[in-house]
C-alpha cells in the first residue's frame, strides 16, 4: 500500500506531497527527514530502487535530475522503478520549466494530486479501513463475477485475511490476489484494516 | 476429499433417500464418509438414520455453539461398515425449525462461513466424501450447499416442473456459481424406461440438457422403496433389492465423475 508521495527539488525542498494515509506524520514534517535521505541515498543507491525501512514503512528515492520522488509505502517491493520513474517524469513534464525557473511553491502543482491519483494503481492506494457495505452471503456469492468467487469463498471461511494468506491458499500471485480482494472492498462485499503493518481484509 | 450436495428445484424428489443410501453406499466399499442434513425446514435424516433425540445438531454447530467433532455422529461401527459414516443431524423440534425460519442475512453468512471451515477439517481428516442433504429450491440454506460443494447432483423428476425449474437452476444458480453438476431423474415411471420410450425419453433430456450438465442416469419409481416409512436406509438393511442395485450404479459413476475444473 502507498502511503504517500514528495517530490523534491535541489536543496531538500517539498514542492508536492500527497498522503493517502490521514495518520501519516504531517507531510511538511516527514519531508524534511526525507530530503535528509534522499540526499544521503543519492550517492548509496546507485541506479537500482529499493525501500529503506524506516519506521515500519518502506521510503523508496529516486532521482529524477531535476526532482527527487520519494514514495512511502508499507512493503519492501510494492514500488517498482517503473511506477516511481513514471511518477517523477510526469511530475517533470508537467511544470519542469516552473522548477528551472526555481519556483518552489506554485498553486499549480497541487494539479498533480488528480494526476497522480490516476497514475498509482487503485489496489497500491493506502486507504483508511473500510467497513462492507454488504454482508457476503452465498445469495451475495452467486452475483459475483466470476473471478471473485474463490477468493470470496475464502474470504468467508476465513472471515479476515492477508493478501499474502489468499495467494497461498488459492495458488496464485499475490498481485493478482491483492488485487482481487481489493475488488471486493470496491464491491462494498468485504472491509479493509490495518493490523500492525498488515493489511487485513475481512467479512 | 469431494463435496457434493443433493439438491431439486422441487420438494421430495429423493434427496434425502439417496443421499443417505449413497453414503452408505460408500462407506461400505470403504470410503470415509460425513453426511450433513441441512434441511433446517424439515430436518429427515435423524428419521431415516432411526437415531433418537440428540443433544447437539448441525444448527448449534452453524451457530458456533459447538465444534464440528460434537455434531457428526459416527455410525459406521453400528452398522459393521468399513469406511467411517458420521452423520451430522437438524434439529427436528419445532422450536428449533421456527428459529430457524427467522435467521437473518447475517446468521447464512456465518453459516456458509461454518460449512466451509468443516470442509476443511474433513478434508485433513482423510475424508473421501462430504455430502450435504440440501433443502429444495432455492433460499440461504439451499445456496449455501451449493457454494461450499465442488459439484452438485440435481435429483429431478420426469415432469414438466422439474424440467423447467431445473432448467432455471442450471442457468441462474449453477452456472454463473461455476459449479459443476450432474443430473439424476429419479422416481421414473417404470414404462417409460423401456424400449422405445426410453430412446424418445433420453432424445428429450438430451435436447433440453446437453452441455450443461452431465446426465447421471435415470431411477426407476420402486414401490418397495417407501415400505420403510422413510426410517430405515436400505443400503445398510435391504442391500439386495433392486433399488439398491441400480444406485450402486449410479454411485460408480460418481465416483468415476470427472469434471472440467478437476
Ligand atoms: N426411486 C424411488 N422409488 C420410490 N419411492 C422413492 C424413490 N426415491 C424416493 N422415494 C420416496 O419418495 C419420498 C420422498 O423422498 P425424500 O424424502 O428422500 O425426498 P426429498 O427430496 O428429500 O424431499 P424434501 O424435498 O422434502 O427434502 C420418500 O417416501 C421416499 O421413500
Ligand atoms: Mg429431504
Amino acid at each position: 500500500m502507498i502511503r504517500a508521495v514528495y517530490i523534491l527539488v535541489s536543496g531538500g525542498v517539498c514542492v508536492f506531497s500527497r498522503s493517502y494515509d490521514p495518520e501519516l506524520a504531517d507531510p511538511y514534517l516527514l519531508s524534511s527527514f526525507v530530503s535528509a535521505m534522499a540526499s544521503f541515498s543519492k550517492e548509496a543507491m546507485g541506479d537500482d530502487l529499493r525501500g529503506i525501512e524506516s519506521d515500519g514503512k518502506f521510503i523508496f528515492i529516486a532521482d529524477h535530475k531535476q526532482v527527487t520522488t520519494v514514495v512511502i509505502a508499507d512493503g519492501p517491493d510494492e514500488v517498482t522503478s517503473t511506477l516511481i520513474d513514471y511518477i517523477g517524469l510526469n511530475f517533470i513534464s508537467r511544470f519542469g520549466k516552473d522548477i528551472q525557473q526555481g519556483r518552489q511553491n506554485l498553486p499549480i502543482f497541487d494539479k498533480f494530486t488528480e494526476v497522480l491519483d490516476k497514475l498509482i494503481p487503485e489496489h497500491l492506494k493506502f486507504t483508511d479501513s473500510v467497513k462492507p457495505r454488504e454482508p457476503l452471503d452465498s445469495l451475495a456469492i452467486v452475483e459475483l463475477p466470476k473471478e471473485l468467487k474463490d477468493i470470496a469463498m475464502l474470504l468467508v471461511r476465513e472471515r479476515s485475511i492477508t493478501e499474502k494468506k489468499a495467494a497461498l491458499e488459492l495458488g496464485i500471485s499475490l498481485k493478482k490476489s491483492t488485487r482481487l480482494l481489493e475488488k471486493l472492498v470496491n464491491l462494498g462485499r468485504a472491509g479493509r484494516k490495518l493490523e500492525g503493518r498488515n493489511v487485513i481484509y475481512f467479512v | 476429499m469431494r463435496t457434493f450436495a443433493i439438491h431439486s428445484y422441487k420438494g421430495g424428489t429423493g434427496k434425502t433417500t439417496l443421499a443417505a443410501n449413497l453414503a452408505a453406499i460408500m462407506a461400505k466399499k470403504g470410503h470415509d464418509v460425513a453426511i450433513l442434513d441441512t434441511d433446517f425446514q424439515a430436518p429427515s435424516l435423524h428419521t431415516l438414520f432411526g437415531i433418537a433425540t440428540r443433544s447437539c445438531y448441525v444448527n448449534d454447530f452453524l451457530s458456533e455453539k459447538v465444534k464440528h467433532t460434537e455434531v457428526l455422529t459416527d455410525i459406521g461401527s453400528t452398522f459393521d461398515l468399513s469406511g467411517k459414516l458420521f452423520v451430522g443431524f437438524s434439529d427436528p423440534n419445532v422450536e428449533a425449525i421456527r428459529e430457524q425460519l427467522a435467521k437473518d442475512r447475517k446468521w447464512h453468512m456465518q453459516a456458509i462461513s461454518q460449512l466451509l471451515v468443516l470442509k476443511q477439517k474433513l478434508e485433513k481428516e482423510g475424508f473421501d466424501y462430504f455430502i450435504l442433504d440440501s433443502a429444495p429450491g432455492v433460499h440461504y440454506s439451499s445456496v449455501n450447499t451449493i457454494v461450499v460443494s465442488d459439484f452438485t447432483i440435481i435429483v429431478a423428476k420426469i415432469d414438466n416442473f422439474d424440467f423447467d425449474g431445473t432448467a432455471h437452476l442450471l442457468d441462474e444458480l449453477y452456472g454463473p456459481l461455476n459449479k459443476d453438476t450432474m443430473l439424476l431423474f429419479n422416481k421414473v415411471v417404470p414404462n417409460l424406461l423401456e424400449g422405445k420410450s426410453s430412446a424418445g425419453l433420453i432424445e428429450m433430456v438430451k435436447e433440453m440438457f446437453e452441455g450443461k450438465t452431465q446426465l447421471l442416469g435415470f431411477l426407476p419409481c420402486y414401490c418397495n422403496v417407501p415400505l420403510g416409512m422413510g426410517s430405515e436406509v436400505l443400503a445398510l438393511t435391504q442391500p439386495d433389492l433392486p433399488f439398491i442395485a441400480k444406485l450402486i450404479e449410479i454411485e460408480q459413476k460418481i465416483e468415476a465423475a470427472e469434471f472440467p475444473g478437476d
